[in-house]
């Protein structure tokens, strides 16, 4: 008992003094980074033009942390795996040019990019969102696609998570609600119908047989076509749908065969709208090209998520460029930003980036530079900042000013097609003109 | 025929005989040793690895049926001696042994994941979008795949005649069929027995899988897919009787492919969304119908 008792003095003594000494400690040692005031004009990362002029007071004072987390969400493997490795790369390019760039600031600053693949799937998108969210992160970018924002708006609008998304294009209202912590900086996908329907109407084609995929994304193209080929007095001959894990075609090429006949008897122009993802094409092309099927003789039109798609290119580049496979994709324009990204993305995979590469490189910058004017690591003052920034930004994808929705306003798009084993631009869309320009003629089927 | 075309019927053979393929190893397994195998999603899938592997190597896809009719063997043994003999000999309920598979499908279903990363990785190939149709061959404009899947089923379903009925083995193994008590009572090494119906199991699972990719896209999660209608098949035919799955695995190709077709050409294009329901609905029905399976119908007219 009694050496009980000493003990427990022995040990109370103990905690006492180490109290005594950790007091000292944190009474010595300075508190926060210096306070010290930098009032810069600033030209963003290596290269990029954008020019946000604020009086930025160094990190600490302002309630930053010395390392900032941003959580970073791109598909590496899935039906838009293609698009995420490259993401994944710009993504990379960023958060090394973000870092210059504080360093350039004297900034006491880091910025700590978290990545994690959702490999396109969105409920798994929602797990890592809350597995960063968990680790305190409160700002979340990266290549999410459509089905993804609608999987984690709701719980980044509760636990206050900024998302900002780099390939998201469906309409607003069916993937969150707007001006919530949902941001996109790519604009929603009304312009992509409009762009498909003019290379109908430009070809003369006034029929059109369409398959869709269902899921959020597939299905918002193919509503947003449809108003635009109504609108234009295109003719939809057929309208049909597959669940995305479908894996035999047979049943649907049977359908869009069945609907395309009479018109290709009568020697009525039609084209078919393959609304799928890049590993269905691949699937398509070949049971049809084996079947001999009318459909390889017919104009094939894509949604976005083909154009580029590495996977097209090398399984069914030759039956691709046979149907003249033309999709659209938003255009990033010619700047010193752009061809930065663009030379360390070919550096680092020997590809060029796609319009979803740039736009996450986009979104990362949008993020820490919103971070950083907010002067704190709070998601609802990144939040209101976000607008700001955006429309002072000027990056690789160009200027991004958002909508009150959060949704980037406007853009152009490119016309890709497989021309000689490679994606090329055929035609370039101007959508607030609303016209077509052929960069390269094509004869449609 | 029915505004049905030639590549339709194709399609239905084939995918008649890939189902009938993956539902003989269920059949052949519940039979010797009254367990539902779960694993048989990831033996699949293995096979599906065994051809692309093989293909990337430089080999013609057709290769796999061997590599993976050897490999998935290995694999269902792996199962057997790891988990389920084990178990078995400390007089496990059948129900724990069912768990037993379903943990081994988890594990090698996340071993498969992990190895389509490293082909994607090192061989910078689409290893979780593996479609190998472009390499098929045709005979008049036939695809190869029909030819082979019908190929591997006949002889499967042969083989596994001539095995049980014409050889000591085999009468054996038919002997721990009918009554394993009996069969050990009378000196059948009643291990070695289960030991050879699950390599056999596993690797005609395995040749299933190694054909797949010659005509859909498949994934590490295509036997997880698929296994829900490779128990329909197995169920259809008759969960006790070995040759039935053949029989549930064209019903339910046909049904999938031709039937859906027609349907969509008489009703409408809307109703291919629903071809998933079909398995689950012959299944039940054929539960309630014909519990025994199809390949009992015969059987018991004759009684009768």
């Amino acid at each position: 008992m009694r050496r009980r008792g000493l003990s427990i003095s022995a040990l109370a003594i103990f905690l006492i003094v180490v109290l005594i000494i950790g007091i000292g400690i944190g009474y010595l040692i300075p508190r926060g980074a210096p306070t010290a005031v930098v009032t810069k004009t600033v030209t963003t990362g290596a290269g990029t033009t954008a020019t946000i002029t604020k009086t930025i007071t160094a990190a600490g004072a302002g309630g930053l942390p010395s390392e900032i987390p941003i959580g970073v969400l791109n598909a590496l493997s899935g039906s838009f795996g293609t698009f995420g490795t490259r993401g994944q790369a710009a993504l990379e390019v960023a958060e090394k040019d973000i870092n210059d760039y504080v360093k350039k600031l004297g900034l006491n600053v880091r910025f700590k990019f978290y990545y994690e693949d959702y490999a396109t799937k969105p409920d798994v998108a929602l797990q890592k969102v809350q597995s960063l969210a968990a680790r305190g992160i409160k700002v979340i970018v990266g290549g999410l696609i459509s089905g993804a924002v609608k999987q984690v708006s709701s719980y980044a609008n509760t636990n206050k998570i900024v998302i900002i998304a780099g390939a998201s294009t469906a309409p607003r209202e069916s993937v969150a609600p707007p001006g919530g912590y949902v941001f996109r900086v790519l604009p929603p996908c009304g312009a992509e119908g409009e762009a498909l329907v003019a290379v109908l109407k430009d070809k003369g084609i006034k029929n059109v047989a369409m398959i869709t995929t269902e899921d959020t994304y597939s299905l918002s193209i193919r509503k947003a076509f449809a108003s635009a080929a109504k609108a234009a007095g295109i003719n939809i001959v057929l309208d049909t749908t597959f669940p995305p894990e479908t894996k035999d075609f047979t049943a649907h090429l049977d359908a869009l065969e069945r609907a395309v006949t009479p018109y290709v008897q009568k020697s009525e122009p039609i084209a078919v709208f393959m609304n799928v993802w890049e590993n269905h094409i691949p699937l398509l092309l070949d049971q049809a090209n084996k079947r001999k099927s009318p459909l390889m003789n017919l104009l094939w039109i894509v949604p976005d998520t083909i154009p580029l798609s590495t996977i097209v290119l090398k399984e069914s580049g030759k039956l691709a460029e046979k149907v003249k496979l033309i999709g659209p994709l938003f255009t990033a324009p010619a700047s010193s930003a752009h061809r930065h990204v663009s030379e360390a993305v070919r550096a680092k995979l020997g590809q060029e980036p796609d319009v979803y590469a740039l736009a996450g490189y986009d979104a990362a910058w949008i993020a820490a530079l919103s971070i950083l004017m907010s002067r704190s690591y709070d998601a609802e003052a990144i939040k209101n900042t976000i607008p700001l920034v955006s429309k002072l930004y000027w990056g690789a994808t160009g200027n991004i000013e958002l909508d009150q929705n959060g949704d980037r306003k406007v853009m152009d798009q490119e016309l890709y097609a497989v021309v000689n084993g490679q994606w090329k631009v055929v035609a370039v869309y101007k959508s607030l003109e609303k016209s077509l320009t052929w960069v390269v003629p094509i004869n449609v089927p | 025929m029915f505004g049905i075309g030639l590549p339709t019927i194709v399609g239905g053979l084939t995918w008649s005989a890939l189902l009938s393929l993956m539902g003989i190893g269920i059949t052949l397994l519940y039979r010797t040793t009254k367990v539902p195998n779960f694993a048989h999603a990831s033996f699949v899938t293995t096979g599906v690895y065994a051809s692309f592997t093989l293909s990337l190597l430089g080999f013609h896809p057709y290769w796999g049926i061997l590599a993976g009719f050897i490999l998935t063997g290995l694999e269902a043994l792996l199962l057997f001696y790891s988990i389920l003999e084990p178990l078995r000999r400390r007089k496990s309920s059948v129900f724990i042994l069912m768990i037993g598979t379903l943990a081994f499908d988890i594990l090698f279903y996340g071993i498969l994941n992990i190895y389509a990363d490293y082909l994607q990785t090192v061989f910078k190939a689409s290893a979780r979008a593996v479609y190998l149709a472009p390499k098929d061959f045709s005979i008049m404009g036939i695809p190869g795949i029909m030819f082979m899947s019908l190929g591997m089923l006949v002889i499967s379903v042969l083989g596994l005649y001539l095995l049980l009925n014409r050889t000591t083995v085999g009468i054996a193994l038919k002997a721990c069929m009918e009554n394993t008590a009996l069969a050990q009572t009378i000196g059948v090494n009643v291990s070695l027995m289960l030991m050879l119906s699950w390599f056999i199991a596993g690797g005609i699972a395995g040749i299933s899988g190694a054909l797949l990719p010659m005509y859909i896209e498949t994934s590490p999660d295509i036997g997880v897919l698929l296994v829900a209608e490779m128990f329909c098949v197995s169920i259809l035919g008759g969960l006790e009787q070995v040759y039935g799955a053949p029989l549930g695995g064209f019903l339910m190709g046909f049904a999938e492919v031709v039937l859906t077709s027609w349907l969509a050409s008489e009703v409408g294009p809307w109703i291919i969304s629903y071809t998933p329901l079909l398995p689950l609905g012959a299944m039940a029905l054929t539960l309630i119908f014909i519990p025994k399976g199809l390949a009992t119908i015969k059987i018991r007219r004759r009684e009768g």
